[in-house]
């Protein structure tokens, strides 16, 4: 998948008798190998967007195309697959699964999917990239935050996905963990060619990505190029 | 994905272990529920409908023949015995051709025929006056009752022709013969054969048979009498000796004396002044009445009774042929007596609880014009004779073809357990009190006398066919007709309904009364025996009625509850699996959230949920299969192979059921859920200002009210369940202690009852634990600030608790709606009597809801603030090894305890019915032993004071001033009593003097059994005192100072003097005797 295209996107949440609207009108394509940061205050409708752009929510009007198809008018088992080919999510509170250890959370996404390729191999493989050989059998308790940020990294990278989506994936972490769990990110896009995507508070880290996108109360204030490209 | 299960349900192993428990109690409980119960509810119904059913279905009785007694739907033991006649062969005819009569046996009771063995003749050797004396002693059961009747004749010495009665001898009677009373009774022997198979009762003795086509009544024209064919019941039941022996009198007489002493005698008094002579014994001879029937068999069918051989009795009958009446002459008798029923009159029971009905004999006094022997005196039943005139009393010749033993008969053997309708046996009676009402310990069984119309009679000894009958008694000879109906197979309310319409249909055509007996029950009732003839009253006689009707309707509350109290048992456990269901799918909606947004299809969230559910299903399957099996192998109870799978597949299915909602719920997870983060429900929902911990609590009980309902729902189902159930308990016991069947009914099932709640309450513990645990773990970061910001560990666990009584209070108020609803829909009734034990319920959900949140509240506690999350998942090695043995141990621990009472319970089951029933049957006045309550508050005596069935003390009770005019008693009669100055010397200091003047009037005509000096009591307290002298002012119809008779106007006026203790103040007069039940109490009150 090369190309995703939002246009007049529209998603407002609906409590009890208030409504917020935490996307006005966003317009904008993403190319695939792109290094994209989305920086904003909280509250500016940056990780609305992330969900939205991942097919994990929909939105309330405009159209998200994926090469021109829209996924999200189909059914909930097909966006499933789509995510599952397409897609790998990296959360800001890592959301490891407590009860398996590190081998088997990346596991997870490769659970009754057919795959040409040996899962465990791929999993150790991952974890190897992420550098995480030594804590194979680990329970996410007894890994420290970097730690768990990576196997959350190597489960988002496991099933090979196009786009890798990030929540403020260096949010829970110091700034030195975080200056590296974004130089695994940088080093993904440029060896697996995949697209990312990632929402941070961090101007700091922001400023090296390819391009950065503004947002602020659910509108993108600007859309430029950034250091790195 | 089951390693992916496993793990999950491994690495939290708290919950895990809840999780266990929670299948093995939903094992446990549905494997003795449905497994184990069943069987046990299958006795209940079993003994409903084989134990206590009555050989027919239906029984025809003539008009008006209803007793005062069936007001109230009870029917006296054999009340067959007691009617004679009022059916036509026509109506019966007609009645064997309405169409679903299966079977109609009449029977006919015609009336007492008399048989007479000769055991032979004295041997007089010396001339002189002899006596002979028969003694006959008859055991009724209660005491021996002893007679002895005297004649005397000379002997070679005066000739007693043309003599007066005045001498007081007679001809000489010189036989050894012994004779009884018998009830012939007629019946369709073909009918009779198929309804209780009496033609397979017939002993093989001799040339014994049942009747045959060819056996025909004969008129003999010549000689006058009815000669038919009989077959012969072959027990007498009848305790008595007989013992006849002949004394020489001292007297000098010879026979040129003879006229000179014989005038001597007639001087002196005739009989009565022989009667004072010794006598020198010749001979004697004694025969119980048991013997006399074996020769009486014996001489009838030519055939010895014990070794069964034939012999000849021609000696015997030409030493008889001297001296045989004409009566007795080839075998011919008569008939004199017919049967008749006994009349009750309803008294309030002196023991409500034992015993609801309670009935008095009203014994029946003869006059002037009465037969002989009850001339004058009274007797339990009217006598009724066949003929008015002595030469019109019909002669038969019974021709014996055959002897029946009744104990072969396919009607139940055991009296106690069998409906007592049948005329095959004597009724069973207990004597349980003496007329002042102290208990016999044990009991003792009465018997029946012989005599016509004592209380109990003798069933039929004799019976021959209806057509005799007929010929007999005249156009209308049939007593009652038994029916038995095609297709009704079982105890159900389809048989029920298949006989209201035979039984209409039978009312309608002939216009004879029907009841159904299907369905009926034993009941114990009552009887007060009064004395007879001046004798003292005999006392109260338990008997086992028939209460017409009433287990039918204990089947049906029987169905009713048990099916009840198992589908809510189930429901609960539905609940249950559905509360830790849904707490599961709360507690990993996050992760689920996560899994959706790493590609995981949805139907795979639901694949996992289904397959979760499925392994505890299966789990739950096996254990409860392993322990029925284990039940099944090590004990006797036997397990149908369909129940035994269904116990099984039951949990399975429960535990399928169970992840239908978290399965809906898992479509409605959104995977955007997972970027969000912190409180995951929004929509908290506050009513009050959190000010307090209570405050907090209720706030937080209600934000999560949807989990709290389910709480509820589990703790107020079982709760509900228990206060109705007990309701029921307490209603059936109204109506089951009434009868032998309710009674065994309650103690049988009340176990089980109890059982299923206390699973369901405990299963109610465990879904309040779960929904609690998810609840402190969802408040993990809100409990460990409260820490941090210095709470102590106790208000937490406040905190945690108040959660948990708040979940109890709102059950107990749902509970008790639900209760209330249920039994309005039941019974239509307001529990206003039982709302006492149903809100005393309403502390165990409290109770429930506090035990459900401890373990909760102390996880909460040792939630320390710088722990962090998850810090109880672990698979560190030893932390791994130490759990496993705690799992495994738990788990065998629980195991084992329910093997071993499921063991223990079951063959119990089993055995629960015998003991019962022995100590029914043998015990029937444990409990009774108490003495009778007079000090009851006032109120609630003039209250039931007018009314029969309501619990009194008294028939009457009456307070100064008033008499038995402003009770409603005054067309009964007129009683009024009271205190005067005593006219005696001043007595011994600590004493004083009471007078009570009293009138007593009869105004109708009943005759009272008035003894001053013996009926009335001046009571107080315990103390009770006679009187000590009394003053008759006047007084009418007052016969041998003992009756007093309403025919002649009978009234008493006299004075009563009492010496009492110088301390009474308040005091009552107590008048009692037979014929006023409980009596009549007079309060004086200072």
């Amino acid at each position: 998948m090369e190309k995703i295209e939002c246009k007049n996107l529209h998603k407002e949440f609906k409590g009890d008798g208030t409504s917020t609207v935490a996307l006005n009108n966003i317009n904008l394509s993403f190319q695939k190998g792109e290094f994209t940061a989305i920086i904003g205050p909280s509250g500016s409708g940056k990780s609305t967007l992330l969900s939205l752009i991942g097919t994990l929510d929909k939105p309330s009007n405009g159209t998200l195309t994926y090469d021109r198809e829209e996924i999200l008018k189909k059914g909930k088992n097909k966006i499933a697959d789509f995510r599952f080919k397409e897609i790998g999510f990296i959360f800001q509170q890592f959301h490891l699964l407590p009860t398996l250890t590190a081998l088997e959370n990346v596991l997870t996404p490769l659970f009754a999917r057919k795959v040409p390729y040996t899962k465990i191999e791929r999993a150790k493989e991952v974890l190897k990239q992420v550098g995480l050989t030594d804590k194979l059998d680990s329970l996410p308790s007894q890994l420290s935050g970097g730690q768990q940020q990576r196997v959350a990294i190597a489960r988002a990278i496991v099933h090979k996905p196009s786009w890798l989506l990030a929540d403020e994936p260096t949010g829970n972490l110091d700034t030195e963990t975080g200056e590296r769990i974004y130089e695994l990110l940088k080093e993904l896009n440029e060896l697996e060619g995949c697209g990312v995507l990632f929402v941070t508070h961090d101007p700091v880290l922001a400023a090296k990505a390819s391009r950065i996108i503004t947002m602020k109360d659910g509108v993108v204030l600007s859309d430029k190029e950034g250091v790195s490209s | 994905m089951i390693r992916f299960i496993w793990q999950n349900w491994w690495r939290r192993k708290d919950r895990f272990i809840l999780l266990i428990i929670g299948a093995f109690i939903v094992s446990a409980g549905l494997t003795y529920l449905i497994g184990l119960s069943e069987t046990n509810k299958g006795t209940v119904v079993d003994n409903l409908q084989q134990r206590w059913s009555a050989s027919y279905d239906i029984v025809v009785r003539p008009k008006g023949t209803r007793s005062v007694t069936e007001d109230k739907k009870l029917l006296e033991p054999n009340y067959l015995s007691g009617m004679n006649g009022g059916i036509s062969i026509e109506q019966y005819e007609m009645i064997k051709d309405i169409p679903g009569v299966d079977i109609a046996a009449p029977i006919a009771m015609i009336g007492y025929a008399n048989y007479e063995v000769n055991f032979g003749e004295v041997e007089l050797s010396e001339e002189g006056l002899y006596r002979k004396k028969t003694t006959v002693t008859i055991n009724n059961g209660i005491d021996e009752e002893k007679n002895s009747f005297n004649s005397y004749f000379p002997n070679d010495v005066w000739d007693v022709m043309n003599k007066g009665p005045e001498y007081g001898v007679g001809a000489p009677i010189l036989d050894f013969s012994i004779g009884g009373d018998s009830l012939l009774a007629g019946i369709d022997p073909e009918e009779e054969a198929k309804l209780i198979g009496l033609e397979e009762a017939i002993i093989d003795l001799g040339s014994s048979r049942y009747f045959e086509d060819t056996d025909g009544y004969h008129f003999n024209e010549e000689r006058v009498y009815h000669e038919f064919p009989i077959i012969v019941n072959q027990h007498a039941y009848v305790d008595k000796i007989e013992e006849i022996s002949f004394e020489l009198l001292d007297l000098d007489i010879t026979e040129e004396n003879a006229d000179e002493v014989m005038e001597t005698v007639k001087e002196r008094g005739g009989g009565s002044y022989l009667d004072t002579l010794d006598g020198e014994l010749v001979e004697s001879f004694s025969s119980s009445g048991i013997e006399t029937f074996h020769a009486f068999v014996s001489k009838m069918t030519g055939v010895d009774w014990k070794t069964g051989e034939v012999h000849v009795e021609e000696v015997v009958e030409l030493d008889n042929e001297e001296y045989v009446s004409p009566m007795r002459e080839d075998g011919v008798t008569g008939i004199v007596y017919k049967p008749s029923p006994l009349k009750y009159d309803e008294i309030s029971s002196p023991y409500i609880d034992r015993w609801p009905y309670s009935y008095q004999l009203l014994p029946f006094r003869n006059g002037e014009n009465t037969v002989g022997v009850y001339r004058n005196k009274e007797s339990f039943r009217e006598p009724q004779l066949m003929a008015a005139n002595y030469v019109e009393l019909p002669r038969i010749k019974p021709n014996w073809i055959g002897f029946y033993d009744p104990s072969n008969l396919s009607i139940s053997i055991d009296p106690t357990t069998e409906l007592p309708m049948e005329t095959y046996r004597p009724a069973t009676a207990e004597y349980v009190m003496d007329s002042d009402g102290n208990p016999m310990n044990p009991p003792k069984i009465v018997k029946p006398t012989g005599d016509p119309y004592n209380f109990l009679t003798d069933p039929p000894g004799m019976l021959t066919t209806i057509e005799v009958a007929e010929r007999l008694l005249g156009e209308k000879p049939i007593s009652a007709i038994r029916i038995k109906v095609t297709g009704v197979t079982d105890l159900s309310e389809e048989s029920q309904a298949i006989l209201e319409k035979v039984a209409s249909e039978i009312e309608k055509r002939t216009g004879l009364i029907t009841d159904i007996t299907l369905g009926s029950s034993p009941q114990l009732a009552l009887t007060y025996v009064p004395g007879l003839n001046g004798e003292s009253d005999i006392g109260w006689l338990q008997q086992p009625w028939v209460n017409i009707g009433s287990s039918i309707s204990i089947f049906k509350e029987t169905k009713i509850g048990f099916s009840g109290i198992v589908a809510s048992v189930i429901a609960v456990a539905i609940v249950y699996v559905w509360a830790s269901g849904i707490v599961n799918l709360l507690a990993r909606r996050k992760e689920f959230a996560v899994l959706l947004s790493i590609g995981w299809r949805p139907s795979r969230l639901n694949q996992l949920l289904f397959i979760e559910a499925s392994l505890i299903g299966l789990f739950v399957a096996f254990i409860s299969w392993v322990m029925l099996g284990f039940v099944y192998i090590s004990s006797e109870v036997s397990i149908s192979f369909e129940r035994f799978l269904s116990t099984g597949l039951f949990g399975l299915i429960v535990y399928l059921l169970g992840s239908i909602i978290p399965m809906i719920m898992a479509r409605s997870i959104s995977p955007y859920e997972a970027m969000r983060s912190g409180e995951i429900s929004g929509k908290s929902k506050r009513l009050f200002q959190a000010k307090g911990i209570n405050r907090m609590a209720i706030n937080h009980f209600i934000g999560k009210w949807k989990r709290s309902i389910l709480s509820v729902i589990s703790i107020a189902l079982p709760t509900a369940l228990l206060a109705v159930f007990l309701y029921i308990t307490f209603r059936l016991r109204g109506i089951m202690y009434t009868s032998l069947l309710g009674e065994y009914v309650a103690l049988e099932i009340g176990p089980t009852h109890y059982i299923a709640i206390i699973v369901a309450l405990i299963i109610a513990i465990l879904t309040t634990a779960e929904i609690m645990w998810q609840n402190v773990s969802e408040r993990r970061e809100e409990i460990s600030l409260l820490q941090s910001i210095g709470w102590k560990r106790w208000s937490i666990r406040r905190l945690i608790l108040a959660e948990g009584v708040f979940s109890g209070l709102f059950a107990a108020l749902i509970g008790f709606t639900i209760a209330l609803m249920i039994i309005w829909g039941l019974y239509h009734a307001f529990p206003a009597e039982e709302i006492g034990f149903i809100l005393m319920t309403g502390l165990i959900p409290v109770f429930i809801g506090v035990l459900g949140t401890i373990l909760p509240a102390e996880r909460a506690v040792r939630i320390v603030p710088n722990r962090g999350m998850g810090g109880n998942i672990s698979n560190r090695k030893a932390v791994e090894k130490r759990l496993k043995w705690v799992v495994i141990s738990t788990s065998l621990l629980i195991f084992g305890t329910f093997l071993f009472t499921m063991v223990r319970v079951a063959p119990n089951i089993e055995h629960a019915n015998s003991n019962v029933e022995v100590e029914q049957v043998f015990n029937p006045t444990e409990g009774s032993v108490e003495k009778i309550d007079r000090e009851e508050p006032i109120s609630s005596r003039d209250e039931s004071a007018n009314s029969y069935e309501a619990p009194s003390d008294y028939l009457i009770e009456l307070h100064t001033g008033e008499n038995s005019e402003s009770k409603g008693w005054g067309g009964v009669l007129f009683y009024e009593a009271k205190e005067v100055e005593s006219s005696m010397p001043p007595p011994e200091p600590g004493m004083k003097n009471i007078a009570i003047e009293f009138n007593f009037e009869i105004r109708d005509t009943m005759s009272y059994h008035m003894r001053p000096d013996h009926h009335f009591t001046l009571i107080d307290g315990e103390e009770s005192y006679h009187p000590v002298d009394i003053k008759i002012i006047e007084t009418i119809g007052w016969e041998d100072e003992q009756w007093l008779h309403g025919i002649q106007d009978g009234r008493m006026h006299a004075v009563l003097e009492f010496t009492v203790h110088d301390s009474i103040d308040n005091y009552g007069l107590l008048l009692k005797n037979g014929t006023l039940g409980d009596g009549i109490m007079v309060k004086f009150e200072k």
